[in-house]
């Protein structure tokens, strides 16, 4: 991995912003993003990203609002593994009936215009984070459920699975000591990228001001933005540079993400699947 | 350009392919000659370079290959010839039949199609004449004009095999180069289709070259062999002969394998493996195999022995001509 | 033929589909909110509510109300909306906001389409070049870029800068036309910046997936054949690499309307683009339910029948799906 420049970058990427998601509110004190400026001031060296609508330091909030939008993105991205990887795991390894309801189900979430669910599922229950996270967990589990049924299957035909099923392994046993460890590469990598694509659609939500606005995160300072015609003004600072944030997260977690999954593939692109 | 006039002839050819780390010489220093109506298989293993030496007489080497030594078609070298004339040569001088893979045809268009676009890539003539031609062919190689609406996953693989080779003859070729062509068919239909390319090649003169690995197919269709090993020519004669009296050794450990059928001898597979041809090799290629080897092969590389009229690239051609080294079927 | 019944049971499917998911809505609003708040709400003209009452059975037993609802979808009865008040919520969303939404999704994606597939085949034909490369860089920053960001910077540069397109709105307010086609130029002139967004959001997608399939269709046997029958290069990429390269794109289209659904919804609010987008961000800060949930349906019919659409062009273009 270290060979790949891209996997290096995401990972110094990721790096930098966890540390600031764990200490942004500790370098930017709160007092600091509530004090006001002159409004809507372009970037300069006592504000490098300007000020916004009514004169806060925009570098000071995204620091700050780090925080908000990756725990959310991470936990919202924790659990839609979590859903996923069950449905995955019970689809392709008991197979018959249940897989094929399963599926089923996959496929009509899939088509059910999901982010207007989710939108309708914050609407009813309340602009809350907590909503946000279940909202974005509900309508984005479908992609790892196929990746990880795919794996299923065909580490379910290997040898070694075979063998231990004939030696009365229970399905449990199995799944935990032959499967899941063959799947860690492809876990881990699409655990960075859901949370990489929760970070999105948070930012989506909180932009149309659907979820919590009266706490910062890179989202709501774009909704803030919007709402006071930072676009008309020509403000420009206040949509590159929260923008800017969104796209490197993902960018770096992204490219983690793929290092990371050719990194623990167990086959090594050579061949051999290795049996625990 | 009568009957037994050179067609082909290539000389001195090396193909290298290249890639990040290496250089795979594919074809090493290969002479052949061709002459009208003949036709001439191309015998050996799988990776001796012998479908490599195919694509590269028809010009389809991928981008990374390189080519040297000369390629002549009718007196022109046809190794870097510019695209355009290469076109009026490819398909129309010189076709090609492929082996029956899954996916010799592009599996989204009907197989009638298929032929008549490559028609019309190199004669504007109305699209209804192209059609008639098709079917023409169709009948010819023994196939029910409806044919033509099929898709390719539709009909049996023989069925197909009839197609590649219809449209291999669409624009009358004179040379044919037949790649495999009954590899991965019912035994019944190799036969089938064995007997259809003697005929057509029969019907209209044209001059043919037989890849497979199998020497008993080889024995069949051709009129003279060649045998590969390594990207190398080892031996080549007239086919009776050269099945009759192998004068290579790697030709008496193939036609071993072939014989042991009729004697009820226990089979003799061929120990080792090829060597590795992005190494330079000294000596002789099959040293490492050969059951006559002596130092000198394992030193230098073995010329073209002249035996007959045949040749053989062998120090001990002449003496296994003369059964001074000895070859026993029963040897173990 | 076998097209015929592969479309008809296609067409099942999708009927199936859309009747599962749209109940699924009417669940999850009844389930989780106020059955009787869902269609009944403040501002509603005196004397509407106990009309709502009557049509959706709004107190009566779960199961009656879901007959009635499915009852006066047939009659075209969705509710009235809350913030129009009182004006039937199909009257709200059909027609012009539906179009405008249609219109914008249709173009954007044609749009992208165009660029995209042509540039992936290309580059599944020389993998590894200054081409692909360059292209498929800037595809995995594109795909990464928030879809409403991508619509505030096109805005501002195109809109704001150049004063190329106009800041924003379906066609400009207040003004008369003399005739139909200074009415469909200025509508035109309003969706190039929205249109354009929506396609540059896609195109680094559209371009990785045709890109790898291209590269894969490119590799197998029947390339080699036509190579060595050299019907041209030509050809080559754009019958037999588009024909067999499309297929998982077509198939990636289920996953992908999700995706053109936000990008729509953003992008409409982003450009005040009066489409169903920008209605859904209006009903929600509004609890508008009754138009949410009516949108929420609209919506599903569009994503069905592109999915629909898309399967049967799969079906015409390749031949083996036909028979199974």
């Amino acid at each position: 991995m270290l060979r790949s420049p891209p996997a290096v970058a995401g990972f110094i990427g990721t790096l930098s912003f966890t540390v600031l998601a764990i200490f942004g509110p500790l370098i930017v004190g709160q007092q600091q993003i509530l004090n006001t400026y002159t409004p809507f001031s372009p970037p300069s060296l006592a504000h490098p990203f300007g000020t916004d609508y009514a004169g806060h330091d925009i570098l000071s909030l995204l620091i700050y609002g780090t925080q908000r939008s990756v725990l959310i993105g991470f936990l919202a991205g924790l659990f839609t593994m979590v859903i996923g990887i069950l449905v995955g795991l019970v689809a392709g390894y008991l197979g018959g009936v249940l897989e094929e309801f399963l599926m089923r189900v996959t496929d009509l979430f899939i088509i059910m215009p999901s982010i207007v669910l989710a939108i309708i599922l914050v609407s009813l229950l309340g602009p809350s984070d907590y909503n946000i996270i279940l909202a974005i967990s509900l309508t984005s589990w479908m992609s790892v459920a196929r990746i990880i049924r795919s794996d299923t299957l065909t580490l379910k035909s290997r040898t070694f699975v075979e063998a231990a099923k004939i030696s009365g392994a229970r399905t449990f046993y199995v799944l935990r000591r032959h499967i899941l460890p063959n799947e860690v590469h492809m876990i881990t990598s699409n655990t960075l990228l859901a949370v990489a694509g929760a970070v999105v659609i948070e930012a989506g939500l909180n932009f149309l001001g659907i979820g919590n606005v009266s706490q910062v995160s890179w989202g709501i300072v774009l909704y803030q933005a919007e709402l006071n015609g930072a676009v008309v003004t020509g403000a420009w600072w206040d949509i590159v540079f929260p923008g800017l944030f969104i796209t490197l997260f993902v960018l770096s977690v992204s490219l983690l993400g793929r290092g990371l999954e050719r990194l623990l593939d167990p086959r090594g692109g050579v061949g051999g699947v290795r049996a625990r | 350009m009568s009957e037994g006039d050179v067609l082909l002839e290539v000389r001195d050819l090396c193909v290298v392919y290249k890639s990040l780390d290496a250089r795979i010489r594919a074809v090493d220093h290969v002479d052949l000659t061709l002459r009208r109506g003949e036709t001439l298989a191309l015998v050996g293993e799988s990776g001796c370079g012998k479908s490599t030496l195919g694509n590269a007489i028809i010009g389809i080497l991928p981008a990374n290959a390189e080519v040297s030594g000369e390629i002549l078609f009718e007196g022109v070298n046809i190794v870097s010839l510019p695209r355009k004339r290469m076109r009026r040569i490819r398909w129309e001088k010189i076709a090609m039949v492929f082996q029956n893979a899954q996916n010799s045809l592009d599996p989204t268009l009907r197989v009638g199609d298929q032929l008549v676009e490559v028609i019309l890539a190199h004669r504007s003539i109305p699209r209804v004449e192209a059609q008639r031609r098709v079917k023409e062919l169709f009948s010819l190689v023994g196939l029910p004009p409806d044919y033509y609406r099929s898709y390719p996953h539709e009909l049996s693989g023989g069925s197909r095999q009839r197609v590649i080779i219809a449209m291999a003859l669409l624009l009358n070729p004179q040379l044919l180069i037949a790649d495999e062509p009954t590899t991965g068919l019912d035994v019944s239909v190799q036969l089938q289709i064995l007997n259809l390319l003697k005929d057509i090649k029969q019907r209209f003169q044209m001059s043919m070259i037989f890849i497979t690995h199998d020497i008993a197919v080889a024995n069949y269709v051709s009129d003279r062999m060649a045998v590969m090993y390594a990207g190398q020519i080892v031996e080549a004669a007239p086919s009776q002969a050269l099945l009759a009296k192998p004068l290579h050794p790697y030709t008496i450990a193939l036609t071993e394998s072939l014989l042991t059928l009729d004697r009820r001898v226990k089979k003799q597979p061929i120990a080792g493996f090829p060597p590795d041809l992005s190494k330079t090799i000294t000596g002789c290629r099959f040293a490492e195999r050969c059951r006559f080897a002596v130092d000198e092969c394992r030193r230098e590389e073995p010329p073209m022995v002249d035996v007959d009229g045949r040749v053989s690239k062998c120090f001990f051609a002449e003496q296994i001509s003369n059964k001074v080294v000895g070859y026993d079927y029963r040897r173990d | 033929m076998g097209l015929a019944t592969y479309a008809a049971r296609r067409a099942v499917t999708s009927v199936i589909l859309f009747f599962v998911s749209v109940s699924i809505a009417f669940f999850i609003f009844r389930l989780l909110g106020n059955p009787v708040a869902i269609m009944v709400g403040p501002g509603l003209p005196p004397g509407a509510a106990q009309v709502l009452t009557a049509e959706f059975g709004l107190n009566k037993p779960l199961w009656l109300q879901f007959v009635l609802f499915w009852r006066n979808f047939f009659h075209g009865n969705l509710g009235d909306s809350f913030v129009y008040t009182g004006t039937p919520v199909l009257q709200v969303i059909f027609p012009t906001r539906f179009i405008n939404t249609v219109v914008l999704m249709g173009s954007g994606m044609l749009l992208s389409y165009l660029v995209s597939i042509p540039l992936g085949l290309l580059a599944g034909r020389r993998y590894g070049s200054m081409l692909d490369r360059g292209f498929s860089g800037l595809s995995v920053v594109l795909i990464s870029l928030p879809a409403f960001w991508l619509a505030l910077i096109i805005l501002l540069v195109l809109g704001f800068y150049l004063g190329w397109i106009p800041l924003g709105g379906t066609v400009t307010l207040n003004r008369t036309f003399s005739s139909w086609w200074s009415y469909a130029a200025n509508y035109m002139h309003h969706l190039i910046g929205p249109m354009i967004s929506i396609a540059v959001f896609f195109f680094g997608s559209n371009f990785l997936i045709t890109r790898a399939s291209s590269a894969n269709v490119l590799r197998e046997n029947f390339i080699r054949t036509f190579e060595a029958a050299d019907v041209g290069e030509g050809t080559i990429v754009f019958r037999h690499g588009l024909r067999n390269a499309i297929l998982p794109e077509l198939s990636f289209m289920a996953v992908q309307m999700s995706f053109l659904v936000a990008g729509a919804i953003f992008t409409e609010s982003v450009f005040s683009w009066d489409g169903m987008g920008s209605l859904i961000y209006l009903a929600v800060q509004n609890s508008d339910y009754p138009v949410l949930q009516a949108t929420f349906i609209f919506i599903a019919i569009v994503v069905i029948a592109s999915n629909y659409i898309a399967d049967i062009l799969y079906g015409l273009i390749d031949p083996r799906v036909r028979y199974d």
